[in-house]
């Protein structure tokens, strides 16, 4: 073996440039699958430890005038092991540019549930005033602390000193509001207050509004809390639902579900492509194999020592992978900690890494053992000689349609003959375009599928210029009919529950006249009277149809249910939940109360001054901002994108480059041939150039609706309960996506194309002899 | 008329030079058969890749009516080997997704002539092969494919590597009969080989040794190919 394996060092040297594409193919798969599952992986593991040991709540009931014989009633649902009472103002506070920045301020409530974790500062409950501000708000404002700050509550000033600086476990994705989908924190933050300090400085007269519990049924807390609290109860979320922990918990799920989907269509090419290089490097060493038969060495020694070719380089590139892969999980996990709050960020693996890791290596041995059967288990005279004959037959074309066969040129004939005679290499031809394509279309596709969200959802679905939310101390029910002559339209937001019930609590958009909310049905149709309207990516996973009736329960407000029939289908992004007109709602005996207005231009300065003389205050979110915040998160996958489409090109280059060398080294003796005859290199070029070609064309047409397939399951792993996307590709994408196959096509081909110009037409008639 | 004169040739085996061939200078007369004989390592190969256009001589002058080899670029030495040399190798080198008929054709259109495949198909007697492939064909039957391609381009040079050297002395002197009758119809046949009795139906025999001429013997009357014996 000795020798042999000297052998295998020199051949690994010396054709360096064939292995080097094994060995990249396994480097990309090991590091595609283990970056990625270090990254959902990691940000898992951070999550569970950070929720773990600062004991994140399972359910939070907002309510109003929560009092200590709530919290007693409902401790006797079963499932409940603590309760933590909170009161939770907003405030706001400017930031000197006549910006207003909104603050959700809380008291601390029981120690044992979402516990704060302290960045710096005074330790936590040490001290009777003052405030604890969140990290990324402080750091937004270049606030430290010890630095004080004003805010506003009520038509009353406070100045608070920071007294230190938290994260908190409930609030590790926090938007600040429902009109936004990514963190903002430089408009949006959030402290912790004690008791006195809101009842001496704010002078917060109410009760607490707010329940954080720990418990182990929530579905019971759902459905058994809303009966004890009444007309008081406002709304319910679990870990699931809360949005500012439930994006973070997601956001793991779709890493995931995106490094599962590619690594298996990257795993499978890059199989592919060492399949084929590992093959066509073999097959070039069937005389040596049939020598070292000759001179005695056993089956097992040669397929050992030719195995071992896979085994080598396919562990190289994959530990070459593994020990790159948490360089690009960090990279990965830089981009994300800009969204998420979290005290530690670590990289973690499971043993499925480990488990890609082993069936790549084991795949490109099995390959190289696979290549090296033929040589090995023939006579070694027979490839000694060196002049096998491949059998043909005459294919179906020709018995079918003579005539026309007779029409094709002696070079089509033969392609299509020797495409026949090799099925398999087709196939893995027209497979790899076909996945290349996929990969490039999912890459550039999903990346186009949320950019067209942010369009439909701000610029088509909703026309308005201007959101106010409404609160107040005071009863909301008549801020609709304070304002006068608004150009806008109103909208009250409920939750409710439906039934069939999927178990969460979904937004009712109750709308008034008007066309600032412009969704569409599926038909084409605008929201109307006479029934409700349910978005597409609810009606999917409730299983609701038009024309069947549901139940609306609103939870909300008045606990009242209401039977109503779904008129239509809504193909609307976010929100998810259902729609319908104010009429309808108040046929149904619903009470209109809208907190939201939406206006088409800016609300007029004597408007304002009614709102506040009534003591309504509002919080302005204007469509420019939400479309740039949703750009923001967009931008946030970027990176992971880029990854996508860097992987696909690469995989599709190597992919064509492998088949066509195959294809190239499998006729090299019959193109020398034709060199001798008189053939130009040009002549034999357009010869080498018609299977790619058809490979390419047939894996191109077949890559186009598997990579619309591939596109749609893969931006469906980024929808929530909340929501949905729809997946989308640009013109322009789809152009870039083809030029890159067809290119990566036309590239192998002038590869191949100084191969034929380096073909050497004496040594290929001398291998012949 | 073919003239080598004073050719040398050298390769370079990494560190090592070989010499292959030394000053070797010999005329091939139009319309005759052309015998190259000698042992293995003694230059055959490398004469015929020269007269080929396949290679070029490291010195002298290789020169076929007045057409000087080792002064043409790649392309024109393309359009030598498709307008003037026929080819007929010893493993016969078929296309093996081509049919008997096809590649003829193949050959042949190169010079425009494919649609006489047909005739040179039957020339050699095997037009009812014509839709077998080559593994469905005797190494003899392959070899008068292969002849017959190499004729169906007209050429007026026709370059023989050891043509019979995988095949049985019978099938052999067919092989050698057709090649003959080739050279009878104003066709110059270079025959290479180190099988002594088939000189015996050369108009010339050039001997060749270590690089060498040894002796350049023409013969007045050449055997008849039928005669060989082997």
């Amino acid at each position: 073996m000795k020798f042999l394996n000297r052998k295998l060092r020199r051949d690994i040297l010396s054709r360096w440039t064939q292995f080097f594409s094994v060995f990249l193919m396994a480097f990309l798969s090991v590091l595609i699958y283990t970056g990625l599952e270090g990254v959902w992986h990691g940000m898992d593991a951070s999550l569970n430890a950070y929720m773990k040991s600062n004991r994140l709540a399972d359910s939070w009931v907002n309510a109003v005038s929560l009092t200590a014989r709530d919290v007693n009633k409902i401790k006797k649902i079963s499932g409940i092991s603590q309760i933590s009472l909170k009161t939770t103002i907003q405030v706001t506070t400017s930031d000197g540019h006549n910006n207003k920045n909104y603050l959700t301020l809380e008291t601390p409530g029981t120690k044992s549930l979402n516990k704060p974790v302290l960045v710096s500062g005074k330790e936590l409950g040490s001290q009777k005033s003052g405030m604890y501000l969140n990290t990324e708000f402080a750091q937004s404002h270049n606030l430290k602390v010890g630095d004080h700050l004003t805010v506003s509550y009520d038509q009353r000033t406070v100045i608070l000193k920071i007294i230190g600086l938290i994260r908190s476990p409930s609030r590790i994705y926090y938007t600040g509001t429902n009109d936004f989908v990514a963190p903002n924190y430089q408009s949006y933050g959030f402290g912790t207050i004690t008791q006195q300090t809101l009842k001496n400085d704010f002078h917060y007269l109410g009760q607490a509004n707010l329940l954080e519990i720990s418990d182990s049924n929530n579905q019971k807390i759902r459905e058994e809390v809303p009966k004890i609290l009444g007309l008081r109860y406002l709304a319910y979320y679990n870990r699931q639902t809360l949005p500012e922990v439930s994006t973070a918990l997601d956001r793991v799920g779709q890493i995931r579900n995106l490094s599962i989907m590619f690594s298996t269509l990257f795993i499978l090419l890059a199989i592919l492509a060492m399949y084929t290089t590992i093959r066509r490097l073999i097959e070039s060493q069937t005389q040596e194999i049939a020598t070292l038969k000759a001179l005695g060495y056993s089956n097992r020694s040669i397929s050992w020592h030719y195995a071992s070719y896979g085994l080598l380089v396919s562990t190289l590139g994959a530990l070459v992978g593994t020990a790159v892969s948490p360089g690009m999980s960090l990279f990965v996990l830089q981009t994300q900690k800009t969204m998420f709050s979290l005290p530690n960020w670590q990289i973690a693996y499971t043993w499925n890494s480990f488990g890609i890791i082993a069936l790549v290596i084991l795949i490109s041995t099995i390959s190289a053992f696979i290549a090296s059967h033929n040589a090995r288990s023939g006579l070694p005279a027979v490839y000694l000689r060196g002049n096998n004959i491949k059998q043909t037959h005459q294919v179906s074309l020709e018995k079918i349609f003579p005539s026309l066969w007779q029409r094709l040129s002696y070079g089509s004939r033969w392609t299509w003959r020797d495409s026949l005679a090799n099925p398999i290499r087709v196939l893995m031809g027209v497979v790899g375009v076909c996945g290349g394509m996929a990969l490039l279309i999912a890459g550039f596709g999903v990346h186009d599928s949320m950019y067209s969200q942010v369009s439909q959802s701000y610029g088509q679905d909703f026309k308005y210029q201007e959101r106010y939310t409404f609160t107040s101390t005071n009863n909301l029910l008549n801020v609709h009919k304070l304002l006068t002559n608004v150009n806008g339209q109103w909208l009250e937001t409920l939750t409710a529950r439906i039934s069939p019930d999927d178990g969460i609590n979904h937004i009712v958009n109750v709308i008034s006249k008007g066309d600032l909310i412009n969704v569409i049905t599926t038909s084409g149709k605008h929201i109307n009277n006479g029934g409700i309207y349910v978005t597409e990516g609810l009606a999917q996973s409730a299983h609701i149809k038009p024309g069947q009736t549901i139940k609306l329960t609103n939870v909300s407000t008045s606990q009242k249910s209401y039977q109503m029939v779904v008129k239509g289908i809504v193909k609307s992004s976010v929100p998810q939940g259902v729609y319908l007109t104010q009429q309808t709602w108040q046929n149904h005996g619903g009470d209109f109360l809208p907190q939201t207005l939406l206006m088409k231009g800016v609300l007029s300065n004597k408007n304002k001054e009614l709102l506040k003389t009534n003591g309504i205050s509002s919080q302005l979110v204007t469509i420019k901002k939400q479309r740039a915040n949703a750009i923001d998160l967009v931008n946030n996958f970027q990176s992971i994108f880029l990854l996508i489409q860097a992987f696909g090109i690469l995989l599709v280059v190597v992919v064509l480059y492998n088949l066509g060398s195959l294809s190239f080294a499998e006729r090299s003796r019959d193109y020398a041939t034709l060199r001798v005859l008189g053939f130009h290199r040009n002549e034999i070029r357009l010869l080498t150039m018609r299977e790619n070609w058809a490979t390419t064309l047939i894996g191109w047409i077949i890559g186009l609706p598997f990579g619309f397939w591939f596109l749609a399951k893969y931006v469906s792993t980024f929808s929530t309960y909340q929501i949905k996307y729809y997946p989308s590709i640009s013109q322009l994408n789809l152009v870039i996506a083809s030029i890159i196959t067809i290119g990566c096509a036309l590239t192998t081909t002038f590869l191949i194309g100084q191969r034929i110009k380096k073909l050497d037409m004496i040594e290929a008639i001398k291998g012949v002899e | 008329m073919i003239k080598f004169q004073n050719v040398s040739k050298i390769y370079n085996l990494g560190e090592q030079e070989v010499l292959a061939l030394n000053d070797v200078s010999f005329e091939i007369e139009a319309g005759k058969v052309t015998v190259i004989l000698g042992p293995s390592g003694s230059g055959k190969s490398t004469t015929l890749n020269l007269l080929g256009g396949m290679d070029r001589a490291s010195r002298g002058i290789v020169e076929i009516n007045d057409t000087n080899l080792t002064e043409l670029s790649d392309h024109q030495l393309s359009e030598y080997r498709r307008k003037v040399v026929g080819f007929v190798f010893q493993f016969y080198n078929l296309i093996p997704n081509l049919t008997a008929l096809e590649n003829i054709g193949i050959a042949a259109n190169l010079t425009k002539n494919d649609a006489n495949s047909g005739k040179y198909l039957e020339a050699v007697d095997l037009t009812s092969r014509k839709n077998n492939f080559p593994s469905q064909l005797s190494g003899g039957e392959m070899q008068r494919v292969a002849i017959a391609r190499a004729l169906a381009k007209k050429p007026k040079l026709l370059l023989c590597d050891e043509p019979t050297g995988a095949l049985d002395s019978q099938t052999g002197r067919k092989i050698i009969q057709l090649l003959k009758d080739a050279s009878n119809q104003k066709t110059s046949v270079v025959l290479v080989t180190h099988n002594a009795a088939i000189a015996q139906i050369a108009d010339r025999v050039v001997h060749l040794h270590d690089g060498k001429i040894a002796k350049i013997v023409d013969n007045a009357a050449p055997m008849d190919p039928r005669k060989v014996a082997w």
